[in-house]
């Protein structure tokens, strides 16, 4: 966990711009207050406020005052305090943007924020402020020259330069993008409170904790998160019983519908079996028929053509002359028993 | 695929197909079964009873333009046909083709297309006409599937029709029965036994000499001859052209009408030419009819007595004589089958010409495949037998063949030959006895090296069995390399009834060679067939000293005849016998040696 005091104040190299009044009575006295105090708290008074809000506009080299006392301001510590010290008045609308624009100035024209500061005004949710604070606690700041040695900086001054970034990142986000101190806090832990100390030095460390608001309050956010997350768990844990009993529900019924559905397509195929051979036997039964048809046509037309025949050649020699009349009577004959032999035969295939 | 029963009658044809456990048989127009007629005439092919009418007398063979029963012919290349030659192959090719598309013209009888038929063959068809036959139905687009003869189709579908099969099978189970058809064109006879389920073919016989047509020729040639006679005709008289084939139709029908009448009218109008009563007018007496034809009934009936006195079977001993065919309705024929065997025993087909195609037909739907009925074996030395297939080995179907081989040894190779002879038991049946009388189907004589020692000379025999139910044995001697093929032609068979499986112990299996029969000790000479050459087998399928004769063997192994070896006493004595004359070399028995100790006895 990066440490959270009030390490990096960089007293030597800072150079207070003007002698600091009582009580600043404009932007322009507040702010140089502010830097004058080299990262220390300050307090926005209500006299202050008024005397802002009702004040004349800054002057137009304020701006670029403002870019060179956030020059000066090597370690980046007074943004965070401006911010802080504006947050409790943020109903005062026009005196909260002035100090936000003041905030943003100085960051725009501080080296290791000026990236950051691109990416501040546009987070929306909660996801993206995650996404500049990891930005902020990521950033390369190698390439930085400790203006009073013209070397890059020590470690120390690295780390309070990084956590001056981090903080004031996250109490920009908090305080004008309206994100969750629950959930920044979170992010912290997960992007800048990084590395481990050993346990007796996390306990001297707590010992020596003269104010316990912030570990109350980052011990709140945790526990409030620990509580959310056991909410969400228990009620995960109730919808995935719920959807256990559904779906041992659906399971029963796909079991049910698969037995039903063997049991049609059983009972189909007994029906298609059937229905072929019906088909067949009806097929049968009319070749039987057809067949039975077949038999008795041709067995009768046969009969008749040969009995016609008889008859036909006992009439042409009873034509002859002299009449062959034994001829006829022969014919006649046969042709009369042939055709009687045919009704009989029918009549006994008629009987049953 | 419907699977027909196709009857290729020598005088008529006829499709059958079982459809719904009932036969459908495709008659013609006129109902009956169609006349194997082809006519060629103005460069059409006409079939059938419309070629048939163009005929004028009876017969088989080429007349003019028309071919009656192109079946006979066979065998042959070619016939000339009103001076052109034709194939034989394309005239049944052509009558098929016809046959097939009047079956198939009436879809509504259940056969809509018509490729693959068991098709029936008389039972002294032979291997080449059976090649032929084959040939001309793939040529009309109809595979064969199997042949079957036509007696064992008509026996089988009078057993498959029963009522009681099974009760039929038991009353004639193992039991002889007689398939006596007789046709318009040729008389089969076939003697079967019924045992365990299965028709086996005992003994077979056909003729063609005393078909119906033959009879009806010979009823229309006296009566021509009574006419000229009463009227005092001459031979200047002549008929008019068609005259002759106007009487053959009205004797035919005579003949059928005196079946159930005393007396009929032959009446032939305008027959004569240049006399003033040209028409022929005959009365005709059913005793007339059966002095006529009675020679013909007696040769006909005369074959049924060869048969079973070659199978040395009374007719008491068969116990149903099937009759089938047109013929039978002859109440000649019908009493002299009485005669012969007695009423209860004669049973009279009702489908009479339709018979023979409705049991092909049951054994097509039942995919009964043929069985050999007797086994085929191997005559060795000592008259052993080899069986190189075994009875109830399941016949080819179409395309397939069954073949093996066998190493064999010559035992005796002093004359330069090796002699093999094919055998088959006389009585049909897995149980085969050494003693058994055996049919000769065939011998082999393949040269062998005389000079080799016994057992040198190795005979590789290879026997196969092909669709068309031909045996093709070759045997090759490997020292001399000489062959030798035979062909078997008139193979019985056996069918299993109802599409049954044989018993497990006629379980066919072609070549097997652990029979009993192998090797038995020196039986005696099995009895053949009257007429049948017989030879003395050299050859022997496994290395058996006994089995050289004892002077050969003697020649090479003296030391195996020292009694104390206990040498067999048929080489002993074999070799004492042939022993050669030490003067003069000739074997001792020989009538030219007169130096021999028995004569200087004398």
């Amino acid at each position: 966990m990066a440490r959270t005091g009030p390490a990096g104040r960089d007293t030597s190299r800072f150079a207070a711009p003007a002698p600091r009044p009582k009580v600043p009575e404009n932007l322009a006295a507040f702010v140089a207050y502010a830097y004058s105090r080299k990262g220390q708290r300050v307090a926005l008074k209500k006299q202050t406020i008024a005397s802002i809000g009702e004040g004349p506009p800054p002057a137009d080299n304020f701006k670029s005052q403002i870019e060179q006392w956030s020059r000066a301001d090597v370690l980046l510590a007074v943004p965070r305090q401006l911010l802080l010290a504006a947050m409790p008045h943020r109903s005062a609308t026009k005196v909260w943007s002035m100090l936000l624009d003041v905030c943003l100035t100085a960051l725009r024209a501080h080296p290791a924020s000026a990236d950051l500061a691109a990416h501040l005004l546009s987070p929306s949710t909660d996801d993206e402020c995650d996404s500049v604070l990891e930005q902020a606690a990521t950033a390369n700041l190698g390439h930085l020259l400790d203006s009073g040695t013209g070397k890059p900086f020590a470690t120390a001054k690295a780390n309070a330069l990084r956590s001056n970034l981090v903080h004031t990142a996250v109490t920009w986000l908090v305080a004008a993008r309206g994100w969750k101190p629950r959930l920044a806090i979170a992010s912290l832990h997960r992007h800048a409170w990084r590395g481990g100390i050993s346990v007796p030095e996390t306990l001297r460390a707590l010992a020596e904790v003269k104010d316990p608001a912030p570990l109350l309050a980052v011990a709140s956010a945790f526990v409030e998160d620990a509580q959310q997350q056991r909410r969400f768990a228990e009620d995960a844990h109730a919808r995935e019983g719920a959807a256990l009993v559904r779906l041992e529900e659906l399971e029963a019924h796909a079991s049910e519908l698969a037995a039903k559905l063997a049991e049609q397509r059983a009972a189909y195929g007994a029906l298609t079996e059937r229905l072929a051979t019906e088909q067949r036997e009806h097929q049968n039964t009319v070749s039987h028929l057809k067949d039975d048809y077949e038999r008795l046509r041709s067995r009768i037309l046969r009969r008749l053509t040969r009995e016609l025949e008889l008859l036909d050649e006992g009439m042409l020699a009873l034509r002859r002359d002299p009449p062959k009349v034994h001829v006829m009577a022969d014919h006649g004959d046969r042709a009369i028993a042939g055709l009687r032999d045919e009704i009989r035969a029918l009549q006994s295939e008629d009987s049953p | 695929m419907s699977v027909v029963g196709f009857d290729f009658g020598t005088t008529n044809s006829l499709v059958s197909l079982v459809r719904g456990g009932r036969v459908i048989n495709f008659f013609d127009d006129h109902g009956l079964p169609t006349p194997s007629v082809v006519c060629y005439e103005a460069g059409q092919v006409i079939t059938g009873r419309a070629a048939k009418e163009r005929l004028a007398t009876a017969g088989l063979g080429v007349y003019g333009n028309v071919v009656r029963s192109p079946k006979v012919l066979l065998g042959n290349e070619s016939v000339f046909v009103d001076g052109v030659e034709r194939s034989v192959t394309d005239i049944v090719a052509d009558f098929l083709k016809a046959v097939r598309k009047d079956a198939t013209s009436k879809p509504a009888r259940g056969l809509k297309d018509l490729d693959a038929a068991v098709v029936t063959i008389p039972v002294n068809f032979d291997g080449p006409r059976r090649v032929a036959l084959r040939d001309a139905f793939r040529m009309a687009g109809i595979r064969i599937v199997q042949f079957v003869h036509e007696p064992l189709a008509a026996l089988y579908g009078h057993m498959r029709a029963a009522d009681d099969q099974k009760a039929l099978l038991r009353r004639f189970d193992r039991q002889l029965v007689l398939v006596f058809d007789w046709g318009g064109g040729t008389l089969d006879l076939t003697l079967c036994r019924v045992e365990g389920g299965m028709l086996l073919q005992v003994a077979n016989d056909g003729t063609d000499e005393v078909g119906g047509d033959v009879f009806d020729n010979a009823l229309r040639n006296e009566v021509v001859r009574r006419v000229r006679a009463e009227r005092g005709l001459g031979e200047s008289v002549q008929p008019q052209p068609d005259a002759h084939a106007r009487l053959l139709h009205r004797c035919e029908r005579a003949k059928i009408d005196l079946s159930g009448r005393d007396r009929v009218q032959v009446y032939v109008d305008h027959f004569f030419r240049g006399v003033e009563n040209d028409s022929l007018d005959l009365p005709l007496a059913r005793d007339d009819l059966e002095r006529i034809v009675g020679p013909l009934v007696d040769a006909g009936v005369a074959r049924i007595r060869t048969l079973l006195e070659a199978a040395q079977v009374s007719p008491p001993q068969v116990a149903l004589c099937l009759a089938t065919g047109g013929m039978v309705n002859m109440p000649m024929i019908r009493s002299r089958l009485h005669e012969l065997f007695g009423a209860s025993r004669v049973h009279f087909a009702s489908s009479g010409g339709a018979a023979i195609a409705e049991g092909a037909a049951w054994i097509a739907h039942d995919r009964a495949g043929l069985r050999l009925a007797k086994s085929v074996e191997l005559l060795l030395a000592r008259n052993s037998h080899l069986p190189l297939v075994k009875c109830g080995t399941q016949m080819p179907m179409e395309g397939e063949v069954c073949q093996d081989q066998w190493g064999l040894y010559c035992v005796d190779p002093r004359d330069g030959f090796a002699k093999m002879q094919l055998l088959s038991p006389m009585r049909p049946g897995p149980r085969a006895m050494p003693n058994d009388h055996r049919n000769v189907l065939g011998t082999m004589t393949i040269r062998v090296h005389p000079e080799a020692r016994p057992f040198l000379e190795r005979i590789q025999l290879s026997v196969e069995i092909d669709d068309d139910l031909i045996l093709s044995a070759r045997a090759r001697s490997t020292m001399q390399g000489d062959t030798d093929t035979i062909e078997v032609h008139n193979l019985e068979f056996a069918v299993p009834l109802g599409g049954t499986e044989s018993k497990p112990g006629t379980e066919p299996t072609i070549g097997s060679k652990d029979d009993q029969l192998h090797h038995a000790e020196t039986p005696p000479r099995p009895p053949t067939e009257k007429g049948a050459v017989t030879i003395r087998a050299n050859v022997a399928d496994e290395i058996l000293h006994s089995l050289v004769p004892g002077e050969l063997w003697y020649k090479h192994h003296p030391e195996e005849f020292d009694t104390r070896r206990e040498p067999p006493r048929i080489q002993v004595e074999e070799r004492l016998y042939y022993q050669p004359c030490a003067r003069c070399g000739r074997p001792i028995n020989d009538p030219l040696c007169r130096c021999g100790s028995s004569r200087a006895a004398v």
